[in-house]
């Protein structure tokens, strides 16, 4: 009796697999599913941090200006439809495209939204992690409904990276920032061409396509982002069409497979940020300079590339990307010698190396790499240990300013202001990433940052990266790439040097 | 039976307060400050000093754990610092794929690991005993990880026979037993070798047992001895396994979750503890305990079906 009833149940679960096993019938809406590697945490533009909580805002918001990444992205009109400069370099007005519509029924973009957007940025109730990007700022006044003027303190060029859409460029809703506060994060409400619809935490983001959208509606019907952390699994989902698009690829070895998978496209995209080493020059050996020389010459930096990334990350230049107009690219790493790196420590006066700590954090590859970059530098004769912490352990270390090296990159759009000022100009500590601690550029930036001709700001950008390379206080490691991968089917897709994605023009067949 | 049944329901309610203070008073003792996890590197300490006092964060700890109780006991946890969203909704809303998964994973357990432990204690120290410890022994020494992802290569990318990823969010229960299959499997396969041998040396000691030879004696056939008299008196300790493995298999799926994409209390526990997401970490604790203490109980009363004698000690 026991015996039979087993037989049955077996029986019942072969004949389930089996009819199962059948395709489940495809609807007629076109989606486009894309896997993302970590949940997505919250929508705030203001506070907005991680690739796909970017990505997804990318679909869902629009900033004043916006990149062009499709062509060569140049900076093209988004919300605003053109903008003036006054005379003297530091007011402009932007004049905003009419009868935009907010999602779900939020009436009509107006100046007014565009003042709140930014204000609330500013207000340090806010807690907004991009006050800092506006600290130019200083009055956001209406015109009219559809033209709003911001003065800044002092002429700035780079000033339209800063209303560009991503992270504080994005504009929100005042009404229903209002209505629905704290729930905005997790229901927003934007004018790109997507619409929000829902989130099943550890599972999927859904959005649908906004008929709306002031370019046109999208050629998808919706949009799913779903969450797959192993990349293996992924893999197979991608070649087996259960996702249309593999995005933030990582492992070098599945990149390997999928580039000679047939019906699989892998996309190649240099990234818009350099992973650094930071040199605290608060600990008292790293304050030497020669110290730090030495550091860098320990370093294998082309062996880790080669071997551990498989050669996919770049050659570093000194923090500003090969995709920066501004990167002096004949200025390259210092090469490996660790002779020359014993030499320097002598001179330094450390014959006997020092004890030293890299910090690093629970998040792949920098918890990996830290042990390649210690045992490079224990080699030259330096007592290295290598501390991993999570998240929140790591933040709070850095926050207090006290490791002595850790690992940071800054991503954004290629604005040099964005990773050079944040990573190196005295005012980004504390709060900030500037844990180097190094105040040798401040003057240059600063100069640089407001000098309208464009020969003399290359020239001084120059400078800085020249400088950089003779006080290193960061050894740049690697330039970024980003991977992702799509299946035969999915057109115009492409991935963008700020490590997000756009899915508007996008197209799927089956 | 009614005061025995008393006196663990009364155990229960106390394992589960337990455990949530436990998670009240370990979340708030380990490093990293749950405010500057969410404002980041840039946060200012005035932001954060702001952002703690909102939390509630600036109180000493015994009258947080004071509001804290009172709150949940009317069931509310607070918000989620991450989502905002209300913690025990966030942590149910993944609950239901979680106790598919670990009762699926059960079943294969059983379905294989009871039979296999029976023919092989029927079958000591012949081939087909060696055989099934040996295997036993394999699955259980094979880390899921491997397992998972050679199971999704097989069935899922060369056979084709199974989705890769996560429970189906559309379509009906079938879809859904179609992507349960190999997650099951995976999770199934160690527990059922663990199984396995607890079943066959259950086994092997209760057909020692006198009653066994009488039954024989008796000229019982050794079908009816094997499966009923001695599978009945042998389960005891398989029982106890089982229960306490579906216990784990709620709240440490992790590693199985992760592979097959399988949205489980497990990961969202593993990222709040990260974030330093109190309330979510202790309403899945509350559900996770509430679970576990509650599998126990049925446990309980297993036993005393199937061995009377418990009811009346």
């Amino acid at each position: 009796m026991m015996r039979r009833g087993w037989t049955l149940l077996l029986a019942a679960a072969c004949v389930v697999a089996v009819l199962g096993a059948g395709a489940p019938a495809l609807a007629q809406e076109k989606v486009l599913r894309v896997r993302i590697g970590s949940d997505m945490t919250g929508l705030d533009p203001a506070k907005l941090f991680n690739i796909e909580n970017q990505t997804i805002c990318n679909h869902i918001f629009n900033g004043l200006v916006r990149y062009e990444y499709e062509k060569n992205g140049a900076i093209v009109p988004d919300l605003a439809e053109k903008w003036d400069l006054s005379a003297d370099g530091k007011t402009y007005t932007f004049y905003l495209r009419k009868g935009v519509k907010w999602h779900k029924g939020y009436g009509e973009l107006t100046a007014d939204d565009v003042k709140f957007s930014y204000e609330r940025v500013l207000d340090p109730k806010t807690a907004s992690r991009y006050k800092g990007e506006f600290k130019l700022v200083d009055a956001i006044e209406v015109v009219d409904p559809y033209a709003v003027r911001i003065r800044l303190k002092s002429k700035y060029p780079g000033f339209l990276n800063k209303v560009a859409a991503y992270n504080q460029g994005f504009v929100v809703s005042r009404k229903a920032m209002e209505k629905l506060g704290d729930q905005y994060t997790t229901s927003p409400i934007g004018t790109g061409p997507f619409v929000f619809e829902s989130w099943s935490p550890k599972n999927q983001v859904v959005l649908l396509a906004n008929k709306d959208y002031f370019l046109g509606a999208p050629k998808l019907d919706r949009v799913v982002f779903r969450l797959i952390q192993e990349e293996t699994t992924a893999e197979i989902a991608l070649q087996r069409g259960e996702i249309d698009v593999f995005y933030a690829l990582q492992n070098a070895e599945v990149i390997a497979r999928l580039s000679k998978a047939p019906g699989v496209t892998v996309h190649r995209r240099t990234a818009n940020h350099t992973i650094n080493m930071i040199l605290n020059e608060t600990y008292e050996p790293l304050g030497k300079p020669q110290v730090r020389r030495a550091i860098a010459h320990s370093l294998n930096l082309k062996g880790m590339r080669d071997a551990f990334f498989n050669g996919l990350k770049g050659q570093p230049n000194w923090v500003l990307t090969s995709s920066f107009e501004e990167a002096a690219k004949d200025l390259t790493e210092w090469p490996y010698d660790p002779e020359k790196a014993k030499a320097l420590l002598r001179e330094a006066g450390y014959p006997n190396g020092f004890k030293l700590t890299i910090t690093s954090f629970t998040l792949q590859p920098y918890d990996k790499i830290a042990v390649l970059l210690a045992d490079d530098v224990r080699k030259v004769g330096i007592d290295v240990n290598v501390q991993i912490l999570e998240r929140a352990a790591y933040l709070a270390a850095r926050g207090a300013g006290t490791p002595h090296v850790v690992l940071t990159g800054v991503t954004g759009p290629a604005d040099p202001d964005q990773p050079l000022w944040n990573l190196l100009h005295s005012s980004s500590f504390p709060p900030g990433l500037n844990t180097a601690r190094y105040k040798g550029i401040d003057e240059l930036l600063e100069s640089a940052q407001v000098e309208l001709d464009r020969n003399k700001r290359l020239a001084l950008y120059r400078q800085i990266q020249q400088k950089l390379r003779e006080d290193v206080p960061v050894v740049p490691l690697y330039n970024d790439v980003l991977f992702a991968a799509s299946r035969a089917g999915v057109k115009n897709f492409a991935p963008d040097p700020q490590f997000t994605m756009n899915a508007y023009p996008v197209t799927v067949e089956k | 039976v009614k005061r025995f049944l008393l006196q663990r329901l009364s155990f229960l309610a106390l394992s589960v307060f337990g455990a949530f203070t436990i998670a009240f008073l370990v979340m708030r003792l380990i490093p990293g400050d749950p405010a500057q996890v969410m404002l980041g590197d840039y946060a200012t300490k005035e932001s954060i000093a702001r952002l703690r006092e909102t939390l509630g964060l600036e109180r000493p700890v015994w009258m947080q754990y004071v509001s804290f109780v009172g709150r949940a006991l009317q069931g509310d946890f607070g918000q989620s610092l991450v989502t905002q969203r209300p913690a025990f909704y966030e942590v149910f809303s993944v609950f239901a794929p979680t106790m598919q998964l670990a009762a699926a994973g059960a079943l294969v357990s059983m379905l294989l690991g009871i039979p296999a432990g029976i023919l092989a204690a029927a079958r000591r120290n012949r081939p087909l005993d060696y055989v099934t410890t040996t295997l036993a022994l394999s699955g259980m020494s094979m880390p899921v990880f491997w397992l998972g992802l050679l199971l999704l290569f097989l069935f899922s990318f060369t056979l084709g026979w199974t989705p890769t990823i996560g429970a189906g969010a559309e379509g009906g229960w079938l879809s859904t037993l179609h992507h349960l299959l190999l997650p099951a499997l995976a999770l199934g396969l160690s527990l059922g070798a663990m199984v396995t041998r607890m079943t066959r040396s259950a086994m092997l000691e209760v057909i020692r047992q006198d009653y066994i030879r009488t039954a024989r004696a008796k000229g019982v056939s050794e079908q009816p001895v094997v499966w009923k008299h001695a599978l009945k008196n042998a389960s005891i300790p398989i029982v106890t396994i089982i229960g306490i493995e579906l216990g784990t298999l709620l709240g440490g799926s992790v590693i199985t979750e992760t592979i097959f994409a399988w949205p489980g209390v497990g990961r969202l526990s593993v990222q709040a503890i990260f974030n330093r997401d109190y309330p979510v970490v202790q309403a899945a604790v509350f559900i996770l305990a509430s679970t576990f203490v509650i599998v126990n109980f049925m446990v309980d009363l297993a036993y005393t079906w199937l061995d009377p004698r418990i009811r009346f000690r």
